[in-house]
C-alpha cells in the first residue's frame, strides 16, 4: 500500500472506529486457547478500555491513519518495577494493524512512536504480552530484538 | 430442472465394481527387456547387474539412463482429501491412485506407480517425498487436504531435484486456464480486462487463481468466494487464516481491488466469467444469479460428479459458454489433458522443476490446439480424443524446461514432439496388443 499513513495518539472520536480492531485483536487470541474465549461485553469492554487510556497518564493509545481510516492501533501501560532496575517499562498490551496494512513495516512504526512518548515518561524498558501460541507475534518481536523474560501459565480451576 | 443425459453418472458404479473384483487392480509391472532363457538374469539381475550399480555409484545421473527411473512417477496422497469423498484414508484411495497410473500410461506414455502413504503430518510427508527421490523421476501429489498440500507442493518443489506436481492444483488450474482462454477469446474479451468470480477457495482455485496472475490476468479484477462470502482483506477470519492458510490470506489482500463485500450472488454482478470449483450441485449456484453476470457470461462449473448448476440451466439463464468437469457434456476442462503431456515433457528433458510460466505456456499450447480446429461454444478445449494434444502438452513443456534452464536434456522443441509421439504411441501399441491377444481380457458387463 503505497497511501500515505500518519500515526498520532488516539481521540474520543475515534475510539468507536478503533474498537473495532482490538475487537478483531482479542478475537484472534481466542483461537490461541479457551482461556480467552471473549465474553458477551467484549464491545463494551473494548470502548472503556481505549478511553481510560485517553484519561489516564500511565496508559496510551497510538493509531495509524490512512485517508481518514484508523489501520492500525498500539496500546501501552507504564509500570513501576518496584523491585528492579530500570525502575519503569513500557509494555505493550495491544498492536493490532489491518491485514492489507501488514508487512511494510507499521507494526514496528506503531511501536516506536509509542516506545518514544512513553521514554519522555520515564520509561527505558520494553516489554509486551501476548498469547504464547501466537507464533506471528512471538517472530515479530524477536526480530525486534525481544526474549521471552517472563512466563504466565494458566488454567480453569473449578 | 434436469436434462436427458444431466444425470449424476450412477451408471458407472456397478462396472466399477463388478470389474475391479474381476482384474484385482488395474496395472501391474511388465518387463520390457528379452528374456530368452534363465541365462539372461546374469545380464539383468547378478552378476552382470553389479557392474550397472558401480557405474551409477560413481555417477548418481546415470540412473536415469540405465534404470526405469528415466520414465516415472510416483503418486504420492495420504487419502485425506480423494475425489468428492473426503478422508477416506489411504487404502481406500488406492484405487483411484491406479487409475491415476493407468492414465499416465495410457496418454503419456508414463510408469506411474500409486504411493498412498500413512503419514498425515505434513513435516512427515515432506520427509517421505524426499526420502522416495532416488527411486523416481517425478512426484505426483495426489488428492490431498488443502490447506496442507500448498505447503506440500511449495516445500517439495524448492527442495527436490525432480519435478514435483499437485495435480489437484496444479492440472486443474492448467486446464481451466487453456479452456478460458479460448471462452474470453470467443466473447471479445481479453485476460487483463475480464472481471472474474471464483467461488470455491481449496485446492483448484486457489492454484488457478495464481496461475492466472502468472498468465498476465489483473488479479485486482478477481473476486474470490467461499463458504463464508466474499473473500476481502477485513473479513472476520483473515488474521486466522494469515496462520492457518497463509495462500488464501495473501490472496485475500491481493484480489477484490474494489473491496466488494456480501456473498456469491453479490459477487457475480457484472462478472465475465465464473469459475466455480465448490461443492457437487444441482443446484449449488442458481440460474438467477448467473443473470446478473454481464452479457455474453462464461460459466465453468467444475465440481464432479455433478456440476454446481446443470449447463442447460446456466444456459437458460444467459451463459454463452458453459464448461463443467465431465466428459459427457462439450467443454469438459479435464486435468487429464494436462498431467500426462505435462509428465512426458518434464521426463523427457529430465527437468528439475515445473514453474508456473511452463504450465501457463502448456495451457497456451491446449488452448492453441482447440483454436486449430475451430473454436465455437462448445469447443473451448480439446478432448481426450484429440490424442495428438499429449505429445504437443509434452513437446511445450520440455521446450519451456529448456529454456528456463531446469532441463538436463536439451533438445529442440521438434525433437521433444517426435519423442514425446513415439514413446505414447508405442506404449499404446502395447496394450492394444495385450487387448488383442486376450492378455487383458475384455471387460466384465
Amino acid at each position: 500500500m503505497s497511501m500515505e499513513i500518519k500515526i498520532r495518539e488516539i481521540k474520543e472520536e475515534d475510539v468507536r472506529e478503533a474498537a473495532n480492531l482490538i475487537v478483531r485483536l482479542k478475537k484472534f487470541n481466542s483461537e490461541h486457547d479457551p482461556l480467552f474465549s471473549l465474553n458477551e461485553k467484549i464491545e463494551e469492554s473494548v470502548v472503556s478500555y481505549l478511553k481510560s487510556a485517553i484519561k489516564l497518564e500511565t496508559r496510551d493509545a497510538m493509531i495509524a491513519e490512512s485517508s481518514n481510516k484508523i489501520v492500525g492501533i498500539v496500546m501501552a501501560d507504564v509500570n513501576d518495577r518496584i523491585f528492579y532496575e530500570p525502575l519503569k517499562e513500557v509494555r505493550i498490551t495491544e498492536l493490532y494493524v489491518l491485514p492489507e496494512f501488514r508487512k511494510g513495516g507499521l507494526g514496528r512504526k506503531l511501536i516506536d512512536a509509542i516506545v518514544e512518548k512513553e521514554k519522555k515518561k520515564g520509561c527505558s524498558v520494553l516489554t509486551v504480552e501476548f498469547p504464547t501460541e501466537n507464533l506471528v507475534a512471538h517472530k515479530f518481536y524477536t526480530g525486534l530484538g525481544m526474549r521471552s523474560i517472563i512466563s504466565v501459565y494458566g488454567k480453569k480451576i473449578n | 430442472m434436469r436434462n436427458e443425459g444431466e444425470s449424476g453418472g450412477e451408471i458407472y458404479n456397478d462396472l466399477a465394481l463388478k470389474n475391479s473384483k474381476y482384474f484385482q487392480g488395474k496395472i501391474q509391472t511388465l518387463p520390457k527387456v528379452p528374456i530368452t532363457s534363465l541365462d539372461d538374469f546374469s545380464i539383468w539381475y547378478t552378476p552382470g547387474v553389479a557392474a550397472v550399480s558401480n557405474k551409477i555409484a560413481q555417477d548418481k545421473d546415470l540412473s536415469f539412463e540405465m534404470t526405469w527411473r528415466w520414465n516415472t512417477v510416483a503418486i504420492i496422497t495420504d487419502g485425506t482429501r480423494v475425489l468428492g469423498l473426503g478422508n477416506i484414508g489411504p487404502e481406500a484411495s488406492l484405487p483411484v491412485m491406479e487409475g491415476k497410473a493407468l492414465i499416465f500410461k495410457y496418454l503419456g506414455g508414463v510408469d506411474a506407480i500409486p504411493v498412498p502413504i500413512n503419514v498425515h503430518e505434513k513435516e512427515k510427508m515432506v520427509e517421505v517425498a524426499r526420502a522416495l527421490e532416488p527411486a523416481f523421476g517425478g512426484i505426483n501429489l495426489e488428492d490431498i487436504e488443502s490447506p496442507k498440500c500448498f505447503y506440500l507442493l511449495e516445500t517439495l518443489r524448492e527442495s527436490m531435484n525432480i519435478p514435483v506436481w499437485h495435480d489437484d492444483q496444479l492440472g486443474t488450474a492448467g486446464a481451466t486456464l487453456a479452456g478460458a482462454f479460448n471462452a474470453l477469446k470467443i466473447t471479445g474479451r481479453t485476460p487483463k480486462d475480464s472481471k472474474i468470480v471464483f467461488f470455491g477457495s481449496g485446492a483448484a482455485n486457489v492454484a488457478t487463481v495464481k496461475l492466472f496472475k502468472a498468465a498476465g490476468f489483473d488479479l485486482n479484477n478477481i473476486i474470490m468466494v467461499d463458504s463464508k462470502g466474499i473473500l476481502h482483506p477485513e473479513r472476520e477470519d483473515m488474521d486466522n487464516l494469515m496462520i492457518t492458510n497463509p495462500w488464501k490470506y495473501e490472496l485475500g489482500i491481493q484480489t477484490n481491488a474494489e473491496r466488494r463485500k456480501g456473498n456469491i450472488e453479490n459477487a457475480l454482478e457484472g462478472a465475465d466469467l465464473l469459475v466455480a470449483a465448490s461443492h457437487p450441485g444441482p443446484g449449488v449456484i442458481k440460474g438467477e444469479w448467473i443473470r446478473k453476470m454481464n452479457k455474453r457470461a462464461i460459466v465453468f462449473a467444475l465440481a464432479n460428479p455433478v456440476p454446481e448448476i446443470w449447463p442447460s440451466e446456466a444456459k437458460e439463464n444467459g451463459a454463452e459458454i458453459v464448461a463443467t468437469g465431465r466428459s459427457d457434456f462439450p467443454n469438459q476442462v479435464n486435468n487429464s489433458l494436462v498431467f500426462p503431456g505435462v509428465f512426458r515433457g518434464a521426463l523427457d528433458s529430465r527437468t528439475r522443476k515445473i514453474n508456473e510460466d511452463m504450465i501457463v505456456k502448456a495451457s497456451q499450447e491446449l488452448a492453441n490446439f482447440a483454436a486449430e480446429r475451430g473454436l465455437n461454444s462448445n469447443y473451448i478445449i480439446p478432448t481426450m480424443e484429440d490424442w495428438e494434444v499429449f505429445p504437443r502438452v509434452a513437446a511445450t513443456i520440455a521446450d519451456s524446461a529448456v529454456k528456463e534452464n531446469f532441463a538436463r536434456i536439451k533438445l529442440s522443441k521438434n525433437e521433444f514432439l517426435e519423442r514425446a509421439r513415439e514413446i505414447i504411441s508405442k506404449n499404446r501399441m502395447m496394450i492394444e496388443k495385450l487387448m488383442k491377444d486376450e492378455l487383458i481380457e475384455v471387460m466384465v458387463k
